[in-house]
């Protein structure tokens, strides 16, 4: 589809009244809403920045007075109510932020548990709250390295259900939830943690195909739960191209990379919820998985540049062909 | 309401993307299940595509790039052979027939330095690294001068810095010609020659006028700055090179001042000035005697501030600069 529409109609297109009164009324005030962001401390290069400081001021301090965290949390915190410069509720977050983790190190280090499950309250409350976009992303990526660090024995497990809850999160928009920045966390964490065992694999220890297997499951999951979410639009040959998309994706997960199954996984799906930010992150893991995959042949060096020379004369191909269309 | 008021009408006229139907899910308008089909609605397939074919050609060139990398190492044996040279030579002349492709024009400025090394590595010659790498600068420049492309037009300008890299660690500081800051302070002094240069002969040589050639000086000048001061704290006596540190950044400051550079130039002297202050700090804690912890928790409670600092500053300054922009 390449035409513009306008959002009336893309209603009308589904089904949706603009005349109904109800819709009219959260139509005026979607209109109305205007949001007052400061375009240099609400950036991400700020907020990099806000993290980093918080991050230094925090381990400088957590081995001499960790009652300095408390102190920080409640004196930033109360000032930040108060606060609407925009240069001042950047020190103020900087400073609350460290005290904040002094007194989350503290609580992990008392009840792992207790400090997740107050991460994860942290987590529900932030994705009602629209301006907070930054949190979200923060507290997504918390949680998901909290679990991962509290149960150790089944982090592949869990980092595979993440990626379930990720996928889901960006198929089912709920209403009243702002989910783009916790879905995205979650479907892209887990391909950088297998990134990251695959290229600690490639320093020379064998890798377990059992490894990778509840990544295999968690990707395919995925998969099915986007063809569970189109079902009802696609017809039966459609139907066929998916069932062969998925047998090949899995059988390249089992046998090749798990990594680059769950990276075109991502594609698809970023290609069918539109968001490109996505889909050139995963496009981008997708040629990572590559390189590493043919960095791990295990073959003679001249059947490793042909098999190179085969796989970039396919993508060339398929490269000359999306331009002719 | 049969007529709506003007910024509901406003909004319902606007394109529809996926920001809008998030928000349209988000306050309930669409159903969950209306997502995908909204998204669809919404796709640019001229932007997938272009997305499409940008993957595609990425991977076939890392693809191929992967497999030269696999098949000149098989084959490494000819390459130490006169045949090796006799085909790079080969594949060099044919770059030049395509150098209207930009593939062929980097490549036949890679394999110009590749020339020059591969007598050494066939029959063993005694030449030293910065003698190569200046060699390869003056064929670059050579290369690069019908080029219009910023990338070629800057390869000759980092073989150069390269070139003064290697002879100081090859030459002049193994036989103590000069010690580590002063050789630092003089390669950051000919990158800011070189800026000058380039800023006097601006209109009567087409070759400088490409933006990189201010940047990158002073990028460079900057690196080496850096480096002198680090080398003088951890192996030195002395503040001096904090002193050229500071001259710098006082010409700098000044230039920007005075509005000759843009604010990418900015961006860059503020990290100039961050390195140049963490490190001055990182002195100064040290002055201070304190155990190894306490100095290192010291120092990096100072960095923090700095960062804030520098992040409350630079908001101040670019909220001046768009308020300057809109008097304007």
């Amino acid at each position: 589809m390449s035409i513009d529409l306008s959002v009336r109609q893309l209603l009308a297109c589904l089904n949706v009244s603009v005349f109904d009164p109800v819709t009219e009324l959260v139509l005026k005030k979607i209109a109305a809403e205007r949001k007052k962001r400061n375009v240099f401390f609400d950036g991400t290069f700020s907020c990099i920045g806000m993290l980093t400081a918080s991050l230094l001021c925090f381990w400088g301090i957590r081995g001499y007075f960790p009652v300095i965290g408390g102190f920080l949390f409640c004196i930033c915190g109360l000032f930040l109510k108060k606060t609407q410069a925009p240069a001042a509720r950047f020190v103020l977050k900087t400073y609350f932020l460290s005290g904040s983790f002094l007194l989350g190190e503290r609580l992990f280090l008392y009840s792992p548990c207790g400090a997740l499950a107050v991460v994860f309250l942290l987590f529900l409350w932030s994705l009602f709250v629209e301006e907070e976009g930054r949190l979200r992303t923060f507290l997504s990526v918390l949680l998901f390295a909290g679990v991962y660090f509290a149960f150790p024995d089944d982090r592949l497990i869990y980092a595979g259900i993440f990626s379930v809850i990720g996928t889901a999160m960006f198929l089912f928009p709920l209403k009243r939830t702002c989910f783009s920045e916790a879905g995205c966390t979650f479907v892209l964490l887990p391909l950088f943690l297998l990134l990251g065992k695959d290229l600690i694999s490639l320093t020379g220890t064998v890798r377990s195909p059992y490894e990778t297997l509840p990544f295999s499951a968690a990707f395919s999951a995925d998969f099915a739960l986007l063809v569970f979410c189109l079902r009802r639009d696609l017809d039966l040959s459609e139907l066929f191209r998916f069932a062969a998309g998925f047998i090949a994706a899995l059988s390249v997960g089992v046998f090749l990379s798990a990594g680059l199954q769950g990276a075109a996984i991502l594609f698809v799906i970023s290609f069918f919820t539109d968001f490109r930010g996505i889909g050139k992150t995963a496009a981008f893991l997708f040629c990572a998985f590559f390189i590493v995959l043919l960095l791990s042949m295990q073959v003679s060096l001249s059947a490793a540049g042909v098999i190179s020379l085969c796989f970039s004369a396919l993508f060339g191909y398929a490269c000359f062909r999306m331009r002719r269309k | 309401m049969i007529v709506s008021d003007k910024k509901t009408e406003a909004y319902l006229n606007r394109p529809a993307d996926i920001s809008v139907l998030k928000s349209l899910c988000r306050e309930g308008v669409l159903s969950a299940f209306s997502f995908l089909r909204g998204a669809s609605l919404c796709r640019s397939a001229e932007k997938w595509q272009e997305l499409c074919t940008t993957a595609f050609s990425v991977l076939a060139y890392t693809g191929l790039s992967v497999a030269v990398f696999f098949l000149v190492v098989a084959n490494w044996g000819e390459m130490y052979a006169l045949s090796g040279g006799i085909t790079v030579t080969g594949i060099l002349v044919l770059c030049a027939f395509l150098r209207l492709y930009a593939e062929a024009e980097y490549a036949g400025a890679l394999l110009i330095g590749f020339l020059i090394f591969l007598p050494d590595m066939i029959f063993g010659t005694d030449v030293l690294l910065y003698e190569q790498l200046g060699l390869w600068f003056f064929l670059s420049v050579f290369w690069s001068v019908p080029s219009k492309r910023t990338g070629i037009r800057s390869i000759p300008y980092i073989i150069l810095n390269a070139a003064l890299i290697s002879y100081g660690l090859q030459f002049a500081l193994p036989f103590f010609e000069m010690e580590v800051e002063t050789f630092c302070a003089f390669a950051a002094v000919l990158n800011l020659l070189f800026l000058s240069g380039r800023e006097a002969l601006l209109k009567r040589a087409p070759m400088f006028d490409d933006p990189v050639f201010r940047f990158m000086p002073l990028c460079f000048s900057a690196f080496f700055l850096i480096l002198g001061i680090v080398a003088q704290m951890f192996f030195g006596s002395g503040r001096i090179s904090f002193v050229y540190g500071f001259v710098y950044m006082i010409f700098v400051g000044g230039m920007i001042f005075r509005g000759k550079y843009g604010f990418e130039i900015y961006k860059l002297f503020s990290g100039f000035i961050f390195c140049w202050t963490s490190l001055l700090l990182y002195c100064v804690v040290g002055d201070l005697k304190l155990r190894h912890q306490a100095f290192l928790s010291v120092w990096v409670c100072a960095e923090s501030l700095l960062i804030v600092l520098m992040f409350v500053l630079n908001g101040k300054y670019i909220f001046t600069a768009e308020e300057k922009t809109d008097v304007d």
